[in-house]
């Protein structure tokens, strides 16, 4: 009985065996997934959410009112705004703002807080540059992406 | 069919050269010897740098990845780039190994890998040395590299290199028991141990078709016997880093790459040679039909190496002793009882 028993094992076995090569051979045939990052690259979803840009308003230019809320929940403190006050203005003046994109984490921290629209992540992700200057963003080279209108937040 | 006349025309060239001008005529069988150790040497440096780019490539998709791309058409100058980077690189040596054993092991492991390429029947009439004891040869040298890797282990001083080398040692000796008794039955039958003999039984039927059960211990075996997976425990990276070369580096580490490598391709033509028919083919030359089965026989081991996992140490042990070499010596006793017989 055991011989048999044995016998039937090393059958089963052997035919497992021949399973997985089976298998094997199926992956080989099929067409690699792997995509050619600079030569090709993958189709991106319409709402990637990317780099932080400033929304333009209907004049064009940014919509922020100097609020600071976005600074106050940045989590890597990258951004910096300068404001002041002006009679017969309410609230603040935006006289600069500017963000740090090699701080940034993509977390969409600030343009989730952001209560003016003013803010919103554009599907841009090739962010290297030679400089590390390049990477602090103004307003104007904030506001040079825009997304498409129906996916305004 | 290719190599055998370019060869000859050589010669008698040579020959030309020595009467001309009245040279010693020693000097005859000596330009063809180190015409022939060029032609090996050139040969194995050329088809290790291919094994290596096809072991990347098919391993590659058979995960659904490209492997190399980028240097030349799909990645084929990549293993070149990989070799000028390799000699570049320094060549280290543990404070605590032992330096004479540590610097010849690595040559010791690839010389047989060499001298067994005397032996193979590459073509009609192209084989270099076509000796009256060739399989017998092929098995004893080809054993001889346990020593350079044990050696090497030992040497290393590390604790990795030396379970490495032990088990390297312990595995290919238990496993040459059964490859050696699987090819006995082809000698057999061919009633010679001459390689060229061999081919010339074959020339109506391949062996495989009488021996089956010994083309596959001999598969088995010799996937063994040049530590490929489902058998690399002897390299095995999640236990031992790798083995008795962790501590090798520069040309010392890619003289064991080599030699992994060309052994893994002696063992295909060997299995070729032995159970496929050698370089017999219709139409084409003989040297196609014999690059064409061996290349065959190593995509099937790379193709055993993602397929199947590792097995442990004593499983590998007991495999060997208690299954593969019983079922040799009943394929043997049936061979013999049938040659008896009829
Ligand atoms: S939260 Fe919006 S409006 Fe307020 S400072 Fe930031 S960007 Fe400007
Ligand atoms: S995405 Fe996050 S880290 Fe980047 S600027 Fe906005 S809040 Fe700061």
């Amino acid at each position: 009985m055991r011989v048999f028993r044995a016998i039937g094992r090393l059958v089963k076995g052997t035919w497992w065996l021949f399973v997985g090569m089976v298998t094997t051979t199926k992956h080989f045939l099929r067409r690699a997934i792997t995509i050619q990052y600079p030569k090709e690259r993958f189709e991106q979803w319409p709402r990637f959410r990317g780099r932080v840009a400033m929304v333009a308003g209907d004049d064009g230019g940014h919509k922020c009112t100097a609020c600071a809320q976005c600074i106050r929940v940045c989590p890597a403190a990258c951004i910096t705004l300068e404001r002041h006050k002006e009679g017969g203005v309410k609230g603040f003046v935006v006289d600069g703002y500017v963000i740090d994109i090699g701080l940034c984490i993509y977390c969409g921290l600030c343009v989730e807080v952001c209560n003016f629209d003013a803010l919103a992540m554009v599907p841009e992700y090739e962010m290297s540059v030679y400089d590390k200057a390049e990477l602090v963003y103004d307003i104007p080279k904030l506001l040079s992406r825009q997304l498409e209108p129906e996916f305004k937040k | 069919m290719i190599i055998h006349p370019v060869l000859s025309w050589l010669n008698e060239w040579w020959q030309g050269v020595v009467a001309t001008y009245g040279l010693p005529s020693c000097f005859v069988p000596a330009a063809q010897m180190v015409v022939h150790a060029i032609l090996i040497g050139g040969f194995i440096a050329v088809l290790v740098l291919f094994l290596i780019w096809l072991t990347r490539k098919v391993s590659a998709h058979i995960q659904q990845r490209f492997g190399p791309m980028r240097v030349g058409w799909h990645g084929s100058v990549q293993t070149v780039a990989d070799a000028l980077k390799l000699m570049q690189k320094e060549d280290t040596t543990p404070r605590s190994c032992d330096r004479p054993v540590f610097n010849i092991a690595p040559f010791l492991a690839f010389a047989p890998t060499i001298v067994a390429f005397v032996v193979i029947p590459f073509g009609d009439g192209a084989i270099i040395r076509d000796l009256n004891i060739g399989v017998l040869f092929l098995f004893a040298i080809t054993t001889i590299n346990v020593i350079g890797v044990i050696s090497g282990g030992w040497a290393s001083g590390s604790k990795y290199s030396l379970l490495g080398g032990f088990r390297s040692a312990a595995q290919l000796v238990s496993y040459e028991v059964p490859l050696v008794l699987s090819a006995l039955g082809v000698i057999m039958l061919a009633g010679s141990m001459k390689m060229g003999a061999i081919v010339d039984a074959q020339s109506r039927i391949w062996f495989v078709a009488y021996q089956p059960l010994a083309f596959v211990i001999y598969i088995i075996a010799a996937t063994a016997e040049v530590n490929r997976t489902p058998f690399d425990i002897p390299e095995a990276e999640q236990e031992i880093v790798a083995g008795f070369n962790v501590e090798y580096s520069g040309m010392k580490f890619a003289m064991f790459f080599l030699a992994e490598f060309a052994n893994m391709f002696l063992i295909a033509a060997i299995a070729a040679t032995l159970f496929l028919g050698g370089w017999r083919g219709p139409w084409l030359p003989g040297e196609f039909w014999f690059l064409a089965k061996s290349f065959a026989i190593v995509l099937l081991l790379m193709f055993f190496r993602w397929t199947y996992p590792r097995l442990r140490v004593d499983q590998l042990m007991s495999f060997a002793w208690k299954f593969l070499l019983p079922l040799a010596f009943l394929n043997l006793i049936i061979t013999g009882l049938i040659l008896v017989l009829i």
